[in-house]
């Protein structure tokens, strides 16, 4: 089956009318998401994932994909507007996006954004479209051992874009390994940790885990510190950028795009990566770098660009290795599992209706998406000034309706409570979350792997350096730790975490 | 000694308490053999890990300065964390309605900007109805809407 006929069976899964409803819900709510700061993908996946039970797979998938990727368009408005990045990723975009808002260019921003993430939304559909089939064949030749050392890479990753120190961040991931061990063991039976109690015996429920580190501890955080948001913003006239304005964009976009696409598919990857690196290379090939913090317009186009195409690329490793690169992807695997499907490279070839028609809808998505934000920009603008004691409580209320509904069981409900004293515990302690929901996700799987690695080699541990492709991802695990230990790379680390 | 980076202390006690506690839970789990690894393996290996990492960071945190510690803010905690246990509690006994209410309530009263108005309370009604509507009613969900001991509603 070659690339057109694959697209034509997306395409035709993704044109169905629930299908492209579900898909606005999704890339609506994404942007809603997007532009309210305090509320993430994350915590608004963790929230709708018991509710797609009832859906079908691609129904489900596509509406929270939209949500994620939507989330990106969503965050770059109020970056831009208000300086109020409402996502990760769309931290860079304030930096210069704000202060051509404060030079009355907010429309020409938005356009370019808009633009920008549209461009590489395509092309990250077509990039999807044509690797993800040889990656799949390169994963059917992945062994235990392969696997293994894969996931060490993403835990390892993961890390990078943690906040606090090196050493904190390994114990929030071999700390998510171990509560990830909690339950039943498949192979023996045995159930561990669980203390006697049976609602244990499935494990901790890991939407309530996502849910309450992410939702629970991000609103303690935010209520720790309640500033008066000052929401002031410039009129947005003039939305379509000139001819200079378009060939100062392009280039940054094409660069955005291509290297978002390359640090989307890295375990570890995704929007935020993205945007973070294509800032910093614009910044760095610029012919006058001096202009970056003060309105330069390749500082918005480029990490627009780079965030959209790292959020779509990143489904790439979880639909054909079946392996997250971060929490939004760990959440889609979990979706998945819910759905009776196991992720693997076998879903392309068992499940071509669904993994095409993600594909395809992802491209539609991003028309929606466009159509959404810059017409009906004043909307979401509106939406900012609610006021952030409106909001939590009805997080928290979903959050724990969410929870409570996965299962009927109250028990998951106190699981958030737990879960978001210790998130924000961790949070004032400078500690990032997002390794230990990876490790909680990936700790099974990693065991099983390992265990099996060994089994195979009957008991000899080299087996994972004598296998080729396990040793260089191995090897390439040690360079990125090492790389993140060094003097020099930590201080640029902590640098672009303390302009947040 | 005095402690440089109180943040790095706390964090590396926190990692110490999770690595010694998953220890002795697991202590008598059988590792198995060199082949066939059992269940208690994994575990035992990752506490040993988290255990060496908690001990760098305590060291560390008596050598290294680190920053101040923010203060938790106990009063959110306990409005949100109490009444979403609250509403765990209560969601069997006095259904969606009941508990949802107290949960906004509690909740909305942790901010500092709250204030008792009609607005809010007319907002706090919408949520209660919609929540119902869609989650209840509209989704199926099996979620009781007045509970047990309110079922005479």
């Amino acid at each position: 089956m070659g690339l057109i006929e694959h697209l034509a069976l997306g395409f035709g899964e993704a044109l169905t009318l629930l299908n492209l409803g579900y898909c606005f819900i999704g890339v609506l709510l994404g942007t809603a998401i997007g532009v309210l700061p305090g509320l993430g993908p994350v915590t608004t996946i963790a929230m709708l994932l018991p509710l797609t039970f009832g859906l079908n797979s691609t129904t489900a998938l596509i509406m929270l994909a939209g949500i994620y990727y939507g989330a990106q368009y969503g965050g770059s408005t109020t970056a831009i507007l208000v300086n109020l990045p409402g996502e990760n990723s769309s931290v860079v975009t304030a930096i210069d996006g704000y202060q051509m808002a404060r030079q009355g260019k907010a429309g020409i921003a938005l356009a370019t954004a808009a633009i920008g993430s549209f461009f590489a939304g395509t092309v990250a559909t077509l990039l999807i479209a044509m690797f993800a089939p040889a990656l799949s064949n390169v994963a059917m030749k992945f062994g235990p051992a392969e696997y293994f050392s894969l996931m060490c890479l993403g835990l390892v990753a993961s890390i990078i874009l943690a906040n606090g120190s090196v050493l904190s961040a390994c114990g929030m991931v071999v700390l998510g390994l171990l509560l990830g061990m909690v339950g039943t063991d498949v192979s023996s039976g045995l159930q561990r940790f669980t203390l006697g109690l049976p609602n244990l015996f499935d494990g901790i429920q890991f939407v309530a885990v996502a849910m309450g580190i992410f939702g629970l501890g991000e609103i303690l955080m935010n209520l720790s510190d309640e500033g008066q948001r000052d929401v002031s913003l410039t009129s947005v006239t003039g939305l379509f950028p000139s001819r200079s304005d378009f060939q100062r964009m392009s280039l940054p976009i094409l660069r955005g795009t291509l290297l978002g696409s390359l640090l989307g598919i890295l375990p570890g990857g995704g929007a935020g990566l993205a945007s973070f690196g294509s800032y910093a290379l614009e910044k760095k090939i610029s012919r006058n770098p001096k202009e970056f913090g003060h309105g330069a317009l390749a500082g918005v186009a480029g990490p627009e660009s780079a965030n959209n195409a790292g959020a779509q690329t990143s489904f790439i490793p979880m639909l054909t290795l079946g392996i997250p690169s971060n929490p939004v992807m760990a959440l889609m695997i979990g979706a998945l599992i819910m759905q009776g499907i196991q992720p693997g490279p076998a879903v392309m070839t068992e499940q071509p209706a669904l993994f095409w028609g993600l594909i395809a809808s992802m491209w539609i998505g991003n028309l929606m998406l466009i159509v959404l934000n810059l017409p009906l920009i004043g909307i979401w603008v509106k939406m900012i000034s609610v006021p952030y004691y409106y909001l939590f409580p009805v997080i928290v209320a979903l959050c724990a309706i969410g929870a409570y509904s996965v299962d009927n069981s109250t028990f998951d409900v106190y699981v958030i409570c737990v879960f978001g004293l210790l998130g924000y515990l961790f949070k004032v302690l400078n500690c990032e979350p997002a390794p230990l929901l990876l490790g909680f996700i990936l700790g099974p799987m990693l065991e099983e792997y390992f265990s099996r690695a060994i089994l195979l080699s009957q008991g000899d541990p080299s087996v994972f350096f004598t296998h080729p492709l396990s040793a260089s991802l191995l090897a390439l695990t040690a360079i990125l730790l090492v790389l993140v230990i060094l003097p020099s790379i930590r201080h640029k680390r902590e640098e672009a975490f303390r302009e947040e | 000694m005095r402690i440089g980076s109180i943040k790095d202390f706390v964090t590396g006690l926190i990692f110490l308490a999770f690595a010694v506690s998953f220890l002795v839970v697991g202590a008598h789990y059988n590792a198995g053999s060199d082949t066939r690894l059992g269940p208690g393996y994994f575990p035992r290996m990752l506490s040993i890990v988290l255990l060496l990492i908690s001990v760098a960071i305590i060291v560390r945190s008596f050598v290294s300065k680190g920053e101040e510690i923010s203060a938790i803010a106990w009063k959110p905690v306990l409005h949100v964390i109490g009444s979403t246990a609250v509403f765990a509690a209560l969601l069997p006994r006095l259904g969606l309605v009941v508990a949802l209410a107290i949960l906004v309530v509690g909740c909305a009263t942790a901010s500092r900007n709250f204030k008792l108005e009609l607005k809010a309370s007319l907002g706090l009604i919408i949520l209660i109805a919609i929540c119902t509507l869609v989650f209840v009613d509209g989704l199926g969900l099996p979620i009781p809407v007045w509970g047990k001991w309110l079922s005479f509603i």
